[in-house]
């Protein structure tokens, strides 16, 4: 090989060298340059994991406070639905004991507190426990003794919690209930403090917050609330006993009083009823008598004995009126009488008795009106005694109503409790007001001019009363003097009205 | 053939009394004087020997098996205080239990294997459908037990459960086998019959922030994450709002655990911190592997629900149409805590979507054992923190 070719090869060597070498060169920057770029992306992925890893932390501490807050949140609710339950138990308790049993342990769990007790004042004043969450007995008793013997809870017991009592009563409270965290209140009445609620958690427990604070103390009142109305229940309900016990001595007395009166009553209807039967039989020999010497079966008599046995007639008739009238009156009155009821229409009955009366009515220039409507259609009596009733009334109404009045007999257009109310009124006299009260009474007549004119025996009205109450119906009367008066008065449909009375008759006062 | 349920509730303050109402309830319902088969959830004021020998003398139950819980969860909402009776009377559903107690000195392993013998020994039946534990004690190494108690029934057998819980102290827990009031027990109830079984397992958390390597483990301790003491993982993110060191569980770290994602099932299982050590590692049920990714894990009342209303929809659509005579609710205790008052919404949301007239009855727990998703997953079952599962019997 010559120089020239050495030469070349080497030149070509030589270029080759330098060719690779510049592409080493190259490669290495540009190896360098990705590096670079990679080392730069490691970087920011670095950088974004450390951002990624504050945003978490962000995350957990806004995650953790919110935590915190729906803890406190769901406790506190707890607690207020634990205490709203307790109070609705406790409010309705009717005795001290019962309101200390419906407050559980379970309570004072919800409330978020493991140790509790509750201690009230007696009648003899001593305190005593009433309920125990996790103290022993023997524990109890101590406590209950270094309590009273402190001087601070005696002269002004205040409310105190771990949170903000002053330091000598803290570790006092503290040293007493052993419980670090704790709320003392006491329990108080319109008359003061009755004694106290203790809640405490122990050492390694969760402070007592504010809301624990107004939690107890809505308990605390909540307590002495119902002690308060627990205590007023007592009282009342003594009163009410000891006014039962009086009222049934009275009742007693009463009913023994009304038994007395019932037998005299029933002794006078005996008494009248023998008495009159006895008078009967000597007055009908002597009207017998009288009629014998009247009707000269004897002998003619002189005209002055005549009329002077008229006059014993007369009367005689008078008094056996009376006698009947007193008898009718006992009968009823002591339920001897037997009472014949039907049904029988109310237009015809008052027209009968209507037309007993007209000629006596019209005689004396008095109008009579007859109102009876016509649904209502029978009525449930006794006729002949019902009739009485209208006669009587009737009667009364002519005497009393000057001539040109009227007189009506009305039966009311309904039926109300099953009793058809009739009514007699006229355009009379009328009765003083004083004199209404009277009118029912036996014997009894209203002293005005009429009356001291025409004879009476006063036993009238009582005897139509007591028929219409043998009828199981009322009467009344309303009158205006001047004006004049009417007499209502209540007969059944039917005899099913009768057990509807019984029932008015057992509820009236 | 027939099954009759029952369900029983009282929450008298005395325990004995509000066991004989609860018991009168069920008598009630089924009109006989002795049942095949009761459970028991009761708060641990009631989880007394006097209340179960009331059960026993009244309901006369063949067999009997419950636990203490801080939640009862029936149809009409959710209490913490409170118990609650199952009955069941049954020729279509056989029951066999089993109890283990002294778990502290055995191997979780062994229980998980003995409590599911045992169990199918009582049952004496061919067709096995179910196995569910009512445990205090398995919950630092459920793996294991779960292991176990497969390696009687089959892989693929259903094994489901719930960790026994209380009021988020740790002290008061309790389980309940025939006549006896155990502590530190696993119960064991295996089901066979003839029934259809629906399951739903979900969460509702999702991952929060970036991931973070387990640095350090030793059992079932993390003594760190990312080369910082475990606990830090917390402080960065709660401050100081939230107190680690007493009562764990109860405090707000409990509404946060730690999720680890299983590329098996591509879900997040999630542990929540038991314990914090002095030197500031945390305690998991049953720990995570070295190495192995984390994420501070977060819901809401609302994520809750809807995982709730997907659980109960997966129970729902393994029962097809079979109309549905129980619902059997284990919720995790700490995210109940998350719905707080909501709980019934919840609890309606799941009815709504199951049936609403089919008897509801469930426990808040501080553990469950179940698969994610429905039953067809049951061959990866896990012990799960911050679960709930749903299982629908037709």
């Amino acid at each position: 090989m010559d120089s020239n070719t050495q030469l070349l090869v080497f030149g070509i060597i030589l270029f080759i060298l330098v060719c690779g070498l510049v592409y080493f060169i190259y490669s290495f920057i540009s190896k360098d340059e990705t590096l670079k770029g990679l080392t730069e992306e490691h970087k920011k992925l670095l950088r974004s994991f450390n951002d990624l890893d504050e945003q978490a932390r962000l995350i957990v501490r806004t995650d953790l406070e919110l935590t915190k807050a729906r803890e406190e949140m769901d406790k506190r609710l707890n607690a207020l639905n634990a205490l709203q339950r307790s109070s609705r138990q406790i409010s309705q308790a009717l005795n001290e004991n019962e309101i200390f049993q419906k407050l559980t342990s379970n309570l004072f769990e919800d409330l978020g507190f493991s140790r509790a007790l509750i201690a009230t004042r007696g009648e003899d004043n001593q305190l005593k426990i009433r309920l125990n969450v996790s103290y022993k007995q023997l524990r109890i008793d101590s406590i209950l003794k270094e309590f009273e013997a402190e001087e601070f809870f005696k002269s002004s017991f205040n409310f105190y919690s771990s949170n903000n009592t002053p330091t000598k009563i803290r570790e006092r409270i503290i040293q007493i209930f052993e419980a670090e965290f704790f709320i003392l209140s006491p329990v108080l009445t319109q008359t003061g403090s009755v004694g106290f609620v203790f809640v405490g958690n122990r050492y390694n427990a969760s402070m007592v917050t504010q809301g624990d604070e107004e939690l107890i103390t809505i308990l605390a009142g909540q307590i002495g609330q119902s002690i308060e109305n627990a205590r007023l229940f007592e009282k009342v309900f003594r009163s009410t006993q000891e006014l039962e016990l009086k009222v049934a001595e009275r009742t007693k007395q009463l009913a023994a009083a009304l038994d007395q009166v019932n037998q005299v009553s029933k002794k006078k209807s005996e008494f009248i009823s023998a008495v009159s039967h006895e008078l009967r039989t000597p007055l009908t020999s002597i009207k017998g008598y009288a009629a014998i010497l009247i009707a000269g079966k004897i002998g003619e008599l002189p005209v002055a004995v005549k009329e002077r046995l008229a006059k014993i007639n007369t009367h005689s008739d008078n008094l056996v009126g009376l006698i009947n009238n007193l008898l009718d009156i006992a009968r009823i009155e002591s339920g001897r009488h037997e009472m014949k009821f039907g049904l029988y229409k109310v237009k015809s009955v008052v027209e009968n008795v209507a037309d007993l009366l007209t000629p006596q009515v019209t005689a004396k220039g008095v109008k009579l009106q007859i109102s009876v409507p016509e649904n209502i259609d029978e009525i449930y009596i006794d006729t002949s005694q019902a009739e009485r009733v209208f006669i009587n009334l009737l009667s009364n109404a002519t005497k009393f109503t000057p001539a040109q009045g009227t007189i009506t007999i009305a039966a009311a257009p309904t039926v109300e409790n099953g009793f058809v109310t009739f009514s007699v009124s006229d355009t009379g006299i009328g009765i003083p007001e004083d004199d209404l009260k009277k009118l029912f009474s036996e014997f009894f007549r209203v002293d005005n001019e009429i009356n001291q004119n025409v004879k009476g025996t006063g036993l009238g009205l009582v005897l139509a009363k007591n028929i219409v109450q043998a009828h199981h119906g009322r009467m009344w009367v309303e009158s205006k003097v001047g004006v004049g008066t009417t007499f209502f008065f209540t007969l059944p449909v039917s005899v099913v009205a009768f057990d509807n009375t019984t029932i008015e008759k057992i509820n009236a006062p | 053939m027939a099954t009759h349920i029952a369900i029983g509730f009282h929450q008298h303050p005395d325990p004995q009394k509000a066991a004989l109402q609860a018991c009168n309830q069920i008598r009630n319902q089924l009109h006989r004087l002795d049942t095949d088969f009761i459970m028991v959830f009761s708060s641990h004021e009631y989880a007394t020997a006097p209340v179960i020998e009331v059960i026993t003398r009244s309901l006369r139950p063949k067999r009997l098996v419950g636990s203490t819980t801080g939640g009862i969860l029936l149809a009409n909402g959710a209490t913490n205080r409170g118990i609650a009776l199952l009955a069941i009377n049954s020729d279509e559903m056989i029951f066999g239990i089993s109890a283990i107690d002294g778990l502290d000195n055995l191997d979780i392993h062994n229980v998980g294997f003995d409590l599911a013998r045992l169990a199918a020994y009582d049952l004496n039946h061919a067709h096995r459908e179910i196995f569910f534990t009512l445990s205090q004690g398995i919950e630092k190494n459920g793996s294991a037990f779960i292991r176990g108690a497969k390696e009687t029934l089959g892989l693929a057998f259903p094994v489901i459960g719930a960790i026994s819980s209380d009021d988020f102290n740790y002290k008061n827990l309790a389980q309940f086998y025939q006549d006896q009031v155990l502590h530190q027990a696993a119960l064991g109830v295996l089901i066979g019959g003839s029934f259809h079984l629906g399951i739903g397992s979900t969460h509702g958390f999702k991952p929060l922030g970036k991931p973070r390597t387990v640095t350090k483990v030793e059992g079932y301790i993390i003594r760190t994450i990312d080369n910082k003491p475990a606990v830090d993982l917390y402080k960065y993110f709660l401050g100081d709002a939230a107190n680690l060191k007493t009562n764990v569980m109860n405090s707000y770290a409990a509404l946060y655990p730690l999720g680890v994602y299983l590329e098996e099932t591509r879900h997040y299982l999630l542990r929540n911190i038991i314990d914090i050590l002095e030197d500031g590692s945390i305690v998991c049920p049953e720990g995570i592997t070295e190495g192995e990714e984390v994420h501070l894990m977060i819901s809401n009342n609302e994520s809750c629900i809807l995982s709730a209303i997907e659980a109960a929809r997966l129970a729902k659509a393994s029962l097809g149409d079979r109309p549905p005579k129980l619902i059997l609710v284990f919720e995790s205790l700490a995210r109940h805590k998350i719905l707080g008052n909501t709980a019934y919404n919840q609890i309606q949301a799941i009815r709504d979507t199951i049936g609403g007239s089919t008897p509801f009855i469930g426990m808040c727990s501080y553990g469950e054992i179940g698969p994610f998703g429905n039953i067809k997953s049951v061959k990866n079952v896990y012990l799960h923190n911050e679960n709930i599962l749903i299982i629908a019997v037709a």
